[in-house]
């Protein structure tokens, strides 16, 4: 890789380049998914591809391919030089320098520890997808498969710059789903269980997971519109990281700069939580799936506070959106949490007389712009503290900024399995019939 | 814009005959291999095979993004690679591979042979069609200096109509792709597919009032057509933004809804289009399996997805599996007439291909997709229908929209709506959601407009993690109070379950 980057390298300075970066990788996936006991697909792929980005000062162009051949790879560094000429100035495209590069790579790689040994053949995956299915299909009031899916990846990234960095690293990625159908006719539900890991071993049972999703498919069975109403709104640990997404959208430095969230530069600092919700970023915690020892544009992981006891600490930026913003770069985000609050999830459940669990979303009605929200919703009703009977058909509104401020958290969170906890959230607009 | 049945729309593509693609050797020349060579790989490496094929695509994708008044990327993508696929009875084996060689093939079909046992030949005598549905001519490039000429032009354009813009995004793409395809009996289908792509979006911001904006357009045409037409979409982003920054909330609740004609029949293809797609049918994981013939929607609603119209973001001159497009007739006069099939669903279902394969690229296996969906036009004018209106929601433009095929519960976001009262549009909305269930939606559907038009080449569908580029259109409908929920922030009934 070094080798085939210095030959690029030396083909953008022979054609007037003054600066590049180069990124390669390498996927190798095997995917099978079953129904109803038979094999269904089996799909093996191979991948390579290449990230060229060059500047001719401050021109600047990116080009990508999956080139073969010595010639292959040259045609496309002479293409990413001719755009790069032929664009205008543009002060914003800068490349990493060294302070923020991580300081030893190789130690950080191997601390990080991002690549199992396991390599499951597609009879392994077969097989795990059967189990998993079985479970399902033996849980009472389950009708039918809806497919079950199981997936090994395994890659390699490496990144090289003019500025002398150079960083290598291989990961693991294996994943399980598994969906039920409760129900016939137009009388059915349907639930999808899913799970994401980097060491095979710390997948849950196969059994269990399947289990689970053949009894939410059951329990969903018979779900009724509510009539429209304001009420607390429980998000389940399955979605709650979705207002994670939200605030990172909303804190975005391109956002914030072109004034396109309903946050702006004067929120920094300010409370937008109430005291007890703190959100981290932390790439640097070994094995998890969000890790890495540095991103795309060559900036190290590191943990940032996004929000400390509820005060906005940071934008999230890269290179180009903290030039504009004239700040630090955050670089990419990894592991995105919540830290958990104090009270369990059934106690936050039981303080409420009338309210919603939500279990899943339909639906993406989220403007970050002015922080208007409204999904549709699938889940639970809450009665006197007790879930009670399903729900669908519902929409749940409000504005982000409001439900940002009158978060209650549980203290379910588990990191790298559920990035949030339970969360209620009083007051929401659900309308239904 | 109008989709009158099917007519041509851009007839002189039509002109094109199918030497000039046969004349292209771009596949066979990386393989270095001559047609008849590559007809005998691919018999051999499905050998034994029910059914399957090899899928080469070369795709080329060139990106400006205009931002803040200037380039913020400039970008080149290219990609190519194959797919074997070996099918037999329900199992698909799949191996592809991003090296394009005899050898990689050859290999490819060694381990798919070694995976599983296959059953009967499927095999159907089938013809191309005589002409392809998009100019077959690979276009120059336009120079990028002349690209952020224009650019520079629509900037400034936008600014100059409102001096509120606080953001602006614009950006053009093209995609040239080739394609082959290659069954095990000797089926040989290689074509050029060209995609234009051009999007607006800004942000306009007055006192503590902000509003967003969006329009987009393009097809399987040439670039210069982004060039010649770009401003009445600008026009109509910077409305879109003008109206949302005055808009109100939105009233909850179930009420009479009016989608205008065009891009708002994304419901269509959402809510009703996927729960007639061949695999969910067979799977008997959609509400409309087992209902062939039955009504299941209003009486006046004819709904047809169709590939074959020339130039659109949704048609193909054959699909991914080198079958023919066509245009099936799925409902008509709201009776149920057919399902969406691939090779596969058609071949368990005991029914004909459709011409619905389709694929992301090569590294992912078909299934049944939309092509070009839409619903042909009725009696009456789109006044008619407003002024028939009491009280209720104009959707005018829509957003994004996700359903539920198993329940047929869908939710989407409406971009910009307006109230009805009285039988006048009246004050734009923003943040409404539509909520409802594609099995009954169209049941209520009780005016159908006759203003049907196609929407502007902006339609990108997800299914199982393939996105695919689609078409929808219908003209302007009215669903009558019961078919829809509507979601927003304004509650006006007591505050209480009952």
């Amino acid at each position: 890789m070094k080798s085939r980057a210095d030959t690029i390298f030396s083909t953008v300075r022979k054609n007037g380049g003054t600066a590049a970066s180069c990124s390669f990788s390498e996927e190798e996936n095997k995917e099978v998914s079953v129904r109803d006991g038979e094999v269904e697909t089996l799909h093996k792929d191979d991948s390579h591809g290449l990230t060229l980005r060059v500047w001719f000062g401050k021109r600047v162009a990116t080009v990508s391919g999956n080139p073969r051949s010595e010639d292959e790879y040259e045609r496309l560094a002479e293409r990413a030089c001719a755009m790069a000429r032929a664009n205008p100035e543009d002060p914003f495209a800068l490349l990493a320098q060294k302070e923020l590069w991580p300081e030893d790579i190789s130690q950080v790689v191997s601390f990080l520890d991002l690549a199992d040994t396991y390599s499951p053949s597609l009879a392994d995956l077969t097989e795990i997808a059967l189990r998993m299915e079985n479970a399902g299909l033996s849980v009472p009031g389950v009708s039918h498969s809806g497919g079950v899916g199981v997936e090994s990846t395994k890659s390699n990234f490496a990144l090289f710059t003019t500025e002398g960095f150079e960083g290598a690293y291989s990961e693991t990625a294996y994943g399980v789903g598994a969906s039920f159908i409760a129900g016939e006719g137009n009388a059915m539900s349907q639930w999808g269980e899913g799970e994401g890991v980097r060491f095979f071993s710390e997948f849950r049972p196969f059994e269990e997971t399947g289990k689970i999703a053949g009894e939410m498919a059951v329990a969903l069975l018979g779900a009724t519109p509510i009539l429209s109403s304001r009420m607390p709104v429980v998000f389940d640990r399955h979605i709650s990281d979705s207002i994670l997404g939200h605030l990172k959208q909303a804190i975005t430095g391109a956002l914030i700069h072109q004034k396109s969230s309903f946050f702006n530069r004067e929120t920094l600092g300010s409370r937008i939580f109430p005291f007890d919700i703190s959100i981290v970023s932390d790439p640097t915690l070994p094995k998890l799936t969000g890790s890495f020892p540095f991103d795309n544009e060559g900036i190290a992981g590191k943990r940032i506070d996004l929000v400390r006891w509820g005060v906005l600490q940071r934008f999230v930026t890269n290179l180009r959106s903290a030039a504009k913003l004239g700040i630090t770069p955050t670089g990419s985000l990894g592991n995105l949490h919540m830290e958990n609050g104090k009270v369990s999830r059934d106690e936050l459940i039981a303080g409420i007389d009338c309210g919603l669990l939500v279990m899943e979303f339909l639906g993406q009605g989220v403007n970050i712009a002015t922080g208007d929200y409204s999904r549709g919703a699938s889940g639970f009703l809450i009665e006197n503290g007790k879930i009670t009977r399903p729900i669908n058909e519902v929409t749940i509104a409000g504005n982000l900024r409001d439900m940002f401020a009158k978060i209650v958290p549980a203290n379910d969170m588990e990191l790298g399995r559920w990035n949030a906890p339970t969360l209620r959230i009083d007051g929401m607009t659900v309308a239904g019939k | 814009m109008q989709c009158k049945g099917g007519s041509l729309i851009h007839r002189s593509l039509y002109e094109k005959k199918r030497e000039k693609i046969n004349a292209r050797d771009g596949f066979l020349k990386t393989l270095g291999i001559n047609k008849k060579g590559l007809k005998k790989v691919v018999k051999d490496a499905l050998s034994g095979a029910q059914d399957g094929e090899l899928f080469l695509q070369k795709i080329e994708v060139s990106g400006l993004v205009w931002n803040d008044g200037r380039i913020e990327s400039s970008s080149f993508f290219s990609d190519e690679g194959f797919g074997l696929r070996r099918v037999g009875g329900m199992l698909t084996g799949y191996v592809s591979s991003d090296i394009i060689t005899v050898e990689s093939i050859k290999q490819a079909g060694a381990e798919l042979r070694g995976v599983f046992q296959s059953g009967k030949v499927y095999a159907l005598a089938e013809k191309l069609p005589p002409c392809p549905m998009y100019s077959q001519e690979i276009p120059a490039e336009i120079p990028i200096e002349e690209k952020i000429a224009l650019l520079e032009k629509v900037d400034a354009y936008v600014r100059s109509k409102d001096p509120r813009v606080t953001a602006l995004s614009i950006s053009l793409s093209q995609a040239r792709e080739e394609i082959c395809i290659v069954r095990a009996d000797g089926h040989f289908a290689e074509e050029f597919r060209p995609m234009v792509r051009m999007n607006i979006s800004l942000t306009l911001v007055d006192g503590s009032n902000t509003g967003t904006g969006f329009e987009g357009f393009g097809g399987r045409e040439n670039e210069s057509r982004l060039f010649a037409e770009w401003q009445p979409y600008a026009d109509k982003a910077i409305e879109c933004a003008r109206n949302l920054l005055v808009a109100e909330d939105c009233p909850a609740g179930e009420m009479v809804v009016v989608f205008g004609p065009g891009w708002p029949a994304v419901i269509l293809h959402e809510a009703f289009g996927h729960m007639l797609e061949g695999d969910h049918i067979f799977k008997n994981t959609s509400a409309f399996t087992g209902m062939m013939g039955e009504r299941i929607a209003s009486e006046g609603v004819t709904i047809v997805d169709e590939g074959s119209i020339p130039g659109r973001r949704g048609s193909l001159s054959f699909d991914d599996e080198g079958t023919k497009t066509q245009r099936t007739v799925l409902v008509k006069d709201g009776v149920l007439m057919a399902y969406l099939h691939d090779r596969l669903s058609a071949r368990v279902l005991g029914a004909k291909p459709t011409g619905n394969g389709r694929r992301e690229s090569y590294a992912h296996i078909p299934m049944p997709r939309m092509t070009n969906t839409h619903m042909l036009g009725g009696t009456h004018t789109p006044e008619e229908i407003i002024a028939a209106t009491k009280s209720g929601l104009y959707a005018g433009n829509m957003g994004g929209g996700q359903v539920d095929i198993t329940t047929g519960k869908f939710v989407f976001e409406v971009l910009l709506a307006w109230r009805i009262i009285d039988g006048k549009i009246t004050v734009p909305i923003k943040g409404a959601t539509l909520i409802g269930s594609g099995e009954k939606v169209f049941r209520f559907v009780d005016m159908v407009g006759n203003d049907p038009a196609l929407d502007n080449g902006i339609g990108a569908c997800g299914k199982n993690g393939q996105s695919v580029p689609v078409g929808v259109g219908q003209p302007t409908v009215r669903i009558r109070a019961g078919g829809l929920i509507v979601g927003g922030t304004q509650v006006n009934v007591a505050e209480e379950i009952i």
